[in-house]
């Protein structure tokens, strides 16, 4: 038997920002989060970006993250997109209105309800950006640094996702 | 989709994979890669593409019996007829030399169609490798 287990399975549509509270628990210490057919509204070169929600339901917009992406393009040379003290960790790259091209992305969240521990993340993505004629592929590290507990994750874009949808899954560990 | 032990009859050659479309194999020079790679030896570099005619899964080495490659594969959207079939790769491996080498990055076929199978290849001699497929089902 696999050892994910399903949490929680959010879609959304016709939204600018996307949040999945109240799955981080106690009960696992490592989370699987995929965000799939993400189909954003319009917006040549620009990001669909992560954040966290606290366990009361706030989306943290503080300038209390860190990221390093490499941003690896089909055409072109790759580059590093990287931050201290950002509002957000880097996501998936999306720049045009078709819904056919929007990709996928896998996180790993570390520790989120760990108030002894910053929260980690791993992110891998691949999208196609139509409007550049490129694939885009990303590979970010990212954490807040903040011990405060975390219940849930938050997607957001400067213009609204026409649709997406979001699965997360614990990792259980058998002792 | 995870490659685990495998190992190339010939050098520089390496596991890669195409996409069957409704049963037809797309071997046309139209699918897209960046993948990023760095060595032991403390190189690395840049592979990317917008015309190739596969995917990576591996990368070449030159002692191809013995040095072995394990990936994952992330693939998304294969079943979905209106979405392009998108895909994010890990590779851990022996390169061209007694050193370590690592891979990541991502590839499309920016067709939306309805990918049923998947081939797994080599362009010349042969390969021994397990191959296991999974699907992330909700119960």
């Amino acid at each position: 038997m696999s050892n994910l287990r399903l949490i929680n399975e959010t879609n959304a549509s016709s939204v600018a920002s996307v949040s999945v509270t109240d799955v981080f628990t106690s009960d696992f210490d490592i989370y699987k989060v995929e965000l799939l057919r993400p189909d954003l509204n319009t917006g040549t070169g620009t990001w669909l970006d992560i954040r966290l929600v606290n366990t009361s339901g706030s989306v943290i917009s503080s300038s209390s993250y860190d990221y390093a992406s490499l941003v690896m393009n089909s055409n072109a040379g790759f580059g590093e997109d990287r931050s201290t003290s950002a509002t957000f960790m880097r996501g998936l790259r999306y720049s045009s209105n078709s819904s056919a091209d929007g990709g996928g992305m896998v996180i790993y969240v570390f520790n989120p309800t760990n108030t002894s521990s910053y929260t980690f993340l791993l992110q891998q993505s691949s999208s196609f950006s139509t409007a550049e004629s490129k694939m885009v592929s990303t590979k970010m590290i990212g954490v807040l640094k903040s011990t405060t507990g975390i219940g849930g994750i938050n997607f957001y874009h400067t213009n609204n996702f026409d649709d997406v949808n979001i699965k997360i899954y614990g990792l259980r560990v058998d002792s | 989709m995870q490659l685990h032990n495998s190992s190339v009859s010939v050098n520089s050659e390496y596991p890669k994979i195409r996409f069957y479309e409704n049963g037809v194999e797309e071997s046309a020079s139209v699918y897209q890669f960046a993948y990023d790679y760095r060595e032991s030896t403390g190189s690395g570099g840049e592979s990317i593409s917008t015309a190739s005619d596969n995917l990576r899964i591996a990368y070449s080495t030159s002692n191809p019996a013995t040095y072995v490659a394990n990936s994952y594969s992330y693939l998304y959207n294969l079943g979905n007829s209106s979405k392009y079939s998108f895909q994010t790769v890990q590779i851990a491996q022996m390169g061209t030399g007694a050193y370590f080498r690592e891979v990541f990055g991502g590839g499309v076929l920016p067709q939306a169609s309805l990918v049923n199978g998947i081939k797994v290849y080599v362009a010349s001699g042969t390969f021994s490798a397990n191959l296991k497929l999974y699907g992330v089902k909700q119960i």
